[in-house]
């Protein structure tokens, strides 16, 4: 499935006016999703930078109806409107709960857990900037090992959880990673999931330049990085079958940690473990 | 109580942060078109900001809503990024 960006609605449901800072990649995933969601979208969002991107009080930069829910519960709020619109009758509205990284995996992940064992009719996205960016940057369990943060100057010590095969588990009926930097991959990713009658999850790696050590200008080179290097496959996994859905270059591992402020400690014999691990994991390996 | 009588909330008002954007404030570089016809045109996906958009006329930047970031002019040839102040150095 192509997605032709010339053909695409003009309309900006999301993205003019938003509060963030410049350079947003949370603010880029949102644009991208909701260019495919269409106006017929309900959006549920945790306390995240995604919530305070979309405004305060009665000012709203969002064009289709926004909650901004309590930290733990996006899902379950998702649950709860698709049951309210099943019982009025109305069913070509897509909802969406939109967490971060801490309010999918971690705080949020009870709710999360639970929508996906009940194979609720919503979309579930994580869009992934590897930190708590929203309080200052402190480490995660979507922080990737000896990565640099607010509340760890020397690295965290253990490896990311892995959300995608967690969900993977669950039996939903579409899980897929994207990134920012493969908007017409994301896009038809948002397409399948919206036409999904179960519940969907999505993982989108959104950089954000604050936290990661790059300029604002340099957001999509290094999402584009972490995918060419094959430390971010890109995905799906349709009702139980997998398939990658663009094939990495597969350029030096080095190429993307080195663009990285948060990466600044590491030494080349991590970088080397990282390298060995991509070229076992694509096949390249001897 | 019957679900349409419940009392309606005041609630936010659609995109009403986008009709008062003033990102101007945050811009040091602003970006101009200096080529339009090697503008890839997938770098309107990649605005965070809804600022590029496509019409009859070509492309068009609004400074409204363009923070500067610079990721057009990085990503797209055709986008040059020039000095929103001009004039002698510290002085604006």
């Amino acid at each position: 499935m192509t997605i032709n960006v010339n053909s695409l609605p003009q309309v900006e449901l999301f993205g003019q006016g938003n509060v963030g800072c410049k350079g947003c990649g949370a603010a880029i995933a949102g644009r991208q999703a909701m260019k495919v969601l269409g106006e017929r979208t309900i959006i549920t969002i945790p306390a995240s930078c995604m919530a305070t991107l979309g405004g305060s009080n009665t000012r709203s930069a969002w064009r289709v109806p926004f909650y901004h829910t309590l930290f733990e519960c996006a899902p379950a709020v998702s649950s709860g409107i698709r049951a309210a619109l099943e019982i009025q009758g109305i069913k070509d509205v897509n909802v969406v709960s939109w967490g971060g990284d801490a309010g999918s995996a971690d705080i949020g992940f009870q709710s999360l857990t639970g929508a996906a064992e009940r194979q609720e009719n919503i979309i579930h996205v994580l869009y992934d900037n590897e930190m708590y960016m929203n309080t200052g940057g402190q480490t995660g369990s979507q922080t990737p090992i000896y990565a640099i943060t607010s509340n760890g100057s020397l690295g965290k010590k253990v490896r990311k959880k892995n959300m995608l095969a967690i969900m993977e588990a669950h039996g939903i009926d579409y899980v897929a990673s994207a990134n920012i930097a493969y908007p017409e991959d994301l896009m038809a990713k948002f397409q399948k999931a919206a036409a999904k009658k179960g519940f969907s999850y999505i993982h989108i790696l959104a950089p954000c330049h604050r936290g990661w050590g790059i300029k604002p200008e340099e957001t999509i080179e290094v999402a584009r990085k972490a995918t060419e290097c094959g430390l971010w496959e890109l995905f799906e996994v349709d009702e139980g079958k997998r398939t990658r859905t663009y094939e990495p270059k597969l350029i030096p591992v080095a190429d993307y940690f080195k663009a990285q402020g948060r990466f600044k400690n590491l030494t080349d014999e991590q970088i080397a473990e990282f390298q060995k691990f991509v070229d076992d994991y694509y096949g390249k390996g001897e | 109580m019957a679900l349409k009588q419940l009392p309606i909330v005041p609630s936010g008002d659609p995109g009403g942060l986008a009709e008062s954007a003033n990102a101007g404030v945050q811009r040091i570089n602003r970006p101009v078109i200096s080529d339009a016809t090697k503008i890839d045109p997938i770098v309107i996906l990649f605005c965070p900001d809804g600022a590029i958009s496509l019409d009859e006329s070509g492309f068009v930047i609004s400074y409204k809503f363009c923070k500067g970031c610079g990721i057009c002019a990085k990503e797209s040839e055709g986008i040059v990024m020039v000095p929103e102040y001009t004039g002698p150095k510290g002085i604006f």
